[in-house]
């Protein structure tokens, strides 16, 4: 796995690594193949939320209120989700130009065990009790999941912001997962200043 | 035993209740939300409920709190992908029977029923 030279990113990343290592190894005991993290890359703020190509994907969105509201966006590109699908289940859905519900709700249901393994570091490190909302699975090219994610109601500029892109291994295949979180600043300091990744 | 899934993820209820009936127990159509959840429990009486813990509108603590005032008799569990110790407080609190984590294999699922069951 790459290794962050900046400060920031390399808090976000070893965050990431804690979260991701956490739901690798717990899907890989449920699941008909064996999954692995080949890399995990972390870009902090600005660049963050700078939008990712037109490729066809699938993004899945959380919100977790409160007084340190946190959002956090998993997408998955639409080529990857038959090797989640093979590797999850033994077998891939048959292939259609958009995702069928059957992938839309496989993809919200990896998205949940890899984002409730990153808010279970999150709440662990502040000390608080953090419950997701639903999962809210969107399809579309990832530039327009990412800018419905960056319109939605409660983020503001001055949110502290990371992209954190995993390439996990699974079965025959690689799949590749951009997780971008983003949250209050105040919530950023807490999770950074709490004897964590800073 | 009578088991009921409340789960508004169908595909995650779904494979709940495949793996529920393969051990050989009764399992009623899934229910996706808390009303649904509470029309099914006074129609078929389930000895066992799990209950997903992020539905939307009211969730699963709210469920977990009805069910105990409602049917005091029927044990309910959480199945959830939230890892939290503070969730799992409040859920012993609510009078919830255990907590069954995502994913989870067959053999948990064994374990997990017996360990309801006894207690």
């Amino acid at each position: 796995m790459r290794k962050e030279k900046n400060t920031a990113a390399g808090a976000w990343h070893e965050l990431a690594s804690e979260a991701v290592t956490r739901s690798v190894a717990k899907l890989s005991r449920i699941s008909a193949g064996s999954w692995a993290i080949k890399d995990i890359e972390a870009v902090v703020s600005a660049e963050a939320l700078r939008a990712p190509g037109e490729e066809p994907g699938a993004g899945v969105i959380f919100t977790v209120a409160g007084p340190g509201s946190l959002r956090a966006l998993l997408t998955f590109r639409a080529r990857d989700v038959e090797a989640v699908s093979r590797c999850f289940l033994g077998y891939s859905f048959v292939k259609m130009s958009s995702m069928n519900k059957a992938e839309e709700l496989l993809v919200s249901e990896v998205g949940n065990i890899l984002f409730n393994s990153f808010l279970s570091v999150i709440s662990a490190r502040v000390g608080e009790v953090m419950l997701p909302s639903v999962p809210h699975c969107i399809q579309g090219g990832l530039d327009i999941i990412d800018t419905a994610f960056r319109g939605s109601p409660g983020l503001t500029p001055g949110d502290a912001a990371a992209r954190l892109r995993l390439t996990l291994s699974c079965k025959d295949g690689e799949a590749e997962c951009s997780v971008l979180l983003a949250m209050e600043r105040e919530l950023f300091s807490r999770l950074f200043t709490s004897g964590g990744a800073s | 035993m009578k088991i009921l899934v409340v789960d508004d993820n169908l595909l995650a209820a779904v494979i709940l209740r495949t793996a529920l009936e393969s051990l050989g127990h009764e399992v009623a159509e899934p229910a996706q939300d808390y009303e649904t959840a509470l029309d099914a429990c006074r129609k078929s009486a389930p000895d066992l409920v799990f209950v997903d813990l992020v539905m939307p509108g009211r969730d699963g603590l709210e469920l977990l709190a009805a069910l105990r005032g409602e049917f005091p008799a029927t044990k309910a569990a959480v199945v959830t992908a939230v890892d939290q110790p503070g969730v799992d407080a409040r859920i012993r609190e609510l009078g919830g029977a255990g907590v069954l984590r995502k994913p989870f294999t067959m053999s948990e699922l064994r374990t997990f029923i017996e360990t309801v069951v006894k207690a």
